[in-house]
């Protein structure tokens, strides 16, 4: 049985996250766009402020709170 | 000459009804056992009027055993089940013993679904009467002159419909209540050997699934970035500040070229429109309105406001509470309670006024309940001193009641479009044409007016500066006690009676933090393991379904019998069903009970030996609570940090600025504030712990001060 990289839950479907953080990953990919077409930035600057404003939700956070300490298979270019 | 028990719900109704029955209005209370009754002398009858202390008898189940599950029950008193009913005891014996002898029984309970229950209870099991043969006083307000007309034209037959509608309502709660919450906690238990009640029941489930909806939308929530355009002018010698017409902005870009655009142009006022809104006045409180309107003024929790209003009909200052209708009938002396509210000195000039306007028809709401008006004042004077809370409550109650004979109020939305090129702007204003009905419901309806600059249309505005602003959207807002019940009320679920308590159980139960209805990681345990093992738990169809058919059972449309036989099929059914899936159900309830108390009790690493963690430990000496290491038991660690001995203690996933040690909250009934688990000696906390240790000294020498005199 193997663990969500942030929070002790089960992963789901051998994936890295548990369904919550799995979900949120999925939110977080998805608006990226939007922020893209909104004001231009990139995926590491887009983490770096979702990381800041107080509206993010926590398992977003965490999310890209740990794909900035890792840099790992999650990131964009 | 004949004798009756009326049968009253509590002891200060008990004490008002005997006031207004007895014929010289001095009924002579007789003590017996610390508890009471009254005797009173009426015409030809004689009567005694008793109390109960809410219900006196309770269901427990037949056959013993703490397991699951349990379907039959019987009533017993309350006392048997509940150890802090003591005091139901005396009640019950002194009834039985005053019921010997007694003509005729008359129930003078509150006219709803658990009054009614409570009065036919107290018949069949303290007075050993038939409740056949009980007659029944309704009443919606505890003045002498609705007493008295209950009194003289009271029902030759007790409200049987409602009694069988409450009565299932208790069975089927205490069904659902007890084989669930025991399911759950015995799944735990025989997973990992704790004891450690988790609660659920049929609305609870629901509302706790409503709770982690909502935190999951806000902990999923990723806020999208938006630009909002501000310009400013200067106009005759004043600064006025300009709206952009498109209020968000998309793009970056886009709101860079609105500026650009704008930056130092002029403008000029194309057009000034006003618009009159005319508002009537906000229909009279129900439960729900007044439970939301007293949340939004003075914060009170929706069982808080209904302990106040239940203490003020008591007193027979205000109608009966619980009721979902906003309409007063003709029936109600309207004069009446306007000359009683015209002797208090805080509403008699509205008083006045409005007996000026001559127009004593109030607005009416929609919503209607066959039981019990809106709720309105009875102009009745207070006999005691009202406490703040009271006070302020019954203000807001009066001031509802007296704005229900004002004007519509008539507001004037102004709106001054002003031009520069492609780009619209706006200024706007606000002015109160008429006050109407807001005159009296002040402080309650405050609109901040707003005036217009002084322009004409032409006029010619130097738009500078101009910029804008980076802003973001927003995730739904949590609950408070108020919306939560509101969604309750919305999806039909509970009653008006017991809506406030399961949204108080949510949080006594530790399923949500602080007031804001964040949901704990036990009520994400919780909620994860219903959701994937028994969802109908939480679903709100399958107890709305249920209350649709007690519903029915009132109107008469189905019988108890029924609804009680399917709702224990459905319910063993699921109980099976969770059964099969103890072992799993336990496994997921364990690991979220210990995400639960890390959360709760754990702070982190050790700093000393580095392998333990820090976590809250209690003297089996003292019984004082402290921070120590885990291997602290073992004695191979003796770090410890002391905690302060009240209030909860919440962890904060945050380190101490000026020491780097942990912070946690500590919330007391009173206050609420952050520290670090070093705060002893801490360096940025001494001024602090100074204070705290002259706040020490004072007490400590008040408390001398006290025991010397």
């Amino acid at each position: 049985m193997s663990f969500c990289a942030i929070c002790d839950r089960v992963v789901v479907d051998q994936k890295e996250f548990c369904y919550y953080h799995q979900e949120a990953l999925g939110r977080l990919q998805e608006t990226f766009e939007d922020w893209r077409k909104a004001s231009g930035i990139g995926w590491e600057e887009y983490l770096d402020k979702l990381c800041q404003i107080d509206e993010t939700g926590q398992w977003v956070r965490e999310v890209a709170e740990h794909i900035k300490s890792k840099d790992g298979p999650s990131t964009k270019t | 000459m004949s004798k009756l028990m009326v049968i009253t719900e509590k002891p200060t109704a008990a004490r008002r009804i005997a006031l207004a029955l007895d014929e010289n209005r001095a009924p002579s209370e007789v003590k017996r056992s610390g508890v009471s009754y009254y005797d009173c002398k009426r015409g030809n009858d004689d009567l005694i009027i008793v109390y109960a202390l809410g219900h006196l008898f309770e269901l427990k189940q037949t056959v013993k055993g703490w397991t699951y599950p349990r379907t039959e029950t019987m009533w017993v008193p309350r006392y048997e089940v509940e150890k802090k009913a003591a005091q139901t005891k005396s009640i019950i014996s002194l009834i039985k013993r005053l019921s010997k002898n007694v003509d005729t029984f008359v129930v003078a309970t509150d006219y709803d679904i658990e009054g009614s229950l409570i009065g036919y209870l107290t018949l069949k099991h303290a007075c050993n009467a038939d409740p056949k043969r009980a007659r029944r006083m309704f009443f919606s307000a505890l003045t002498d002159v609705e007493i008295l007309n209950a009194f003289d034209n009271m029902s030759d037959t007790l409200d049987f419909p409602l009694i069988e509608a409450g009565h299932v309502r208790h069975e089927i709660d205490w069904l659902y209540g007890i084989n669930l919450t025991r399911a759950l906690t015995l799944a735990v238990k025989n997973t990992a050997g704790w004891f450690k009640i988790i609660s659920t029941g049929r609305v609870q489930g629901p509302t706790l699934s409503f709770v982690a909806e909502r935190e999951q939308k806000i902990n999923l929530f990723v806020p999208c970035p938006f630009w909002v355009v501000r310009a400013r002018t200067l106009h005759d010698g004043v600064d006025i500040e300009l709206e952009y017409s498109k209020k968000r902005i998309a793009t970056e870009g886009e709101a860079k070229r609105i500026v650009e655009d704008l930056s130092g142009k002029m403008a000029c006022v194309e057009s000034i429109s006003s618009k009159i809104i005319i508002q009537p006045p906000h229909p009279p409180f129900n439960l729900s309105t007044l439970q939301s309107e007293a949340f939004r003024h003075f914060g009170f929790k929706p069982s808080r406001t209904l302990a106040i209003a239940q203490a003020l009909y008591l007193d027979a200052l205000i109608s009966y509470p619980r009721t979902s209708s906003e309409q007063l009938p003709k029936t109600i002396d309207i004069g009446e309670i306007l000359r009683g509210l015209g002797r208090m000195k805080d509403y008699a000039a509205m008083v006045n006024l409005i007996v000026q306007r001559s127009n004593l028809t109030p607005v009416q709401g929609k919503k209607t309940d066959p039981a019990h008006p809106a709720i309105h004042p009875t102009g009745t004077m207070a006999s005691r001193r009202l406490t703040p809370s009271e006070k302020k409550l019954y203000d807001l109650i009066a001031r509802r009641f007296l704005a229900l004979f004002g004007e519509a109020s008539e507001r004037e939305h102004l709106r001054a479009d002003v031009r520069c090129e492609e780009h619209l702007l706006y200024l706007r204003g606000l002015r109160i044409k008429k006050h109407g009905w807001m005159q009296f419901y002040e402080p309650y309806a405050v609109v901040q007016e707003k005036e217009l600059p002084r322009i004409s249309e032409d006029d010619l505005l130097l738009l500078s500066p101009v910029d804008n602003d980076e802003r973001y959207t927003k995730p739904p807002a949590r609950f408070n006690p108020a919306s939560l019940l509101k969604l309750l009320e919305k999806e039909n679920l509970g009653t008006k009676a017991t809506r406030a308590r399961i949204v108080d159980s949510i949080k006594s139960r530790g399923y949500t933090l602080n007031d804001k209805f964040e949901l704990s990681t036990l009520g994400y345990a919780l909620y994860e393991t219903l959701q994937k093992h028994i969802r109908e738990i939480l679903s709100p169809e399958l107890t709305r379904n249920l209350e649709s058919e007690m519903d029915e059972i009132q109107q008469k449309t189905k019988s108890r019998r029924d609804v009680l036989s399917r709702a224990k099929r459905d319910l063993l059914l699921l109980l099976e069903s969770f059964e099969s899936q103890e072992e799993d159900i336990g496994n997921d309830l364990v690991a979220g009970l210990q995400r639960y108390w890390k959360s709760r009790e754990e702070f982190g690493d050790c700093p000393k030996c580095g392998e333990g963690t820090l976590r809250v430990i209690r003297s089996s000496k003292t019984g004082k609570r402290f921070i120590g290491c885990s291997n602290y038991s073992e004695e191979k660690c003796d770090q410890t940090f002391p905690l302060p001995q009240k209030g909860d203690i919440h962890p904060l996933d945050k380190a101490c600025p000026y020491c780097g040690y942990q912070m946690f909250q500590v919330i007391s009934s009173r206050k609420k504030w952050e520290t670090c688990i070093n705060w002893t000696k801490c360096p940025g906390r001494q001024e602090e712990l100074k204070a705290l240790e002259e706040q020490r000294t004072k007490h400590e020498q008040k408390l001398q001060e006290g025991a010397e005199e």
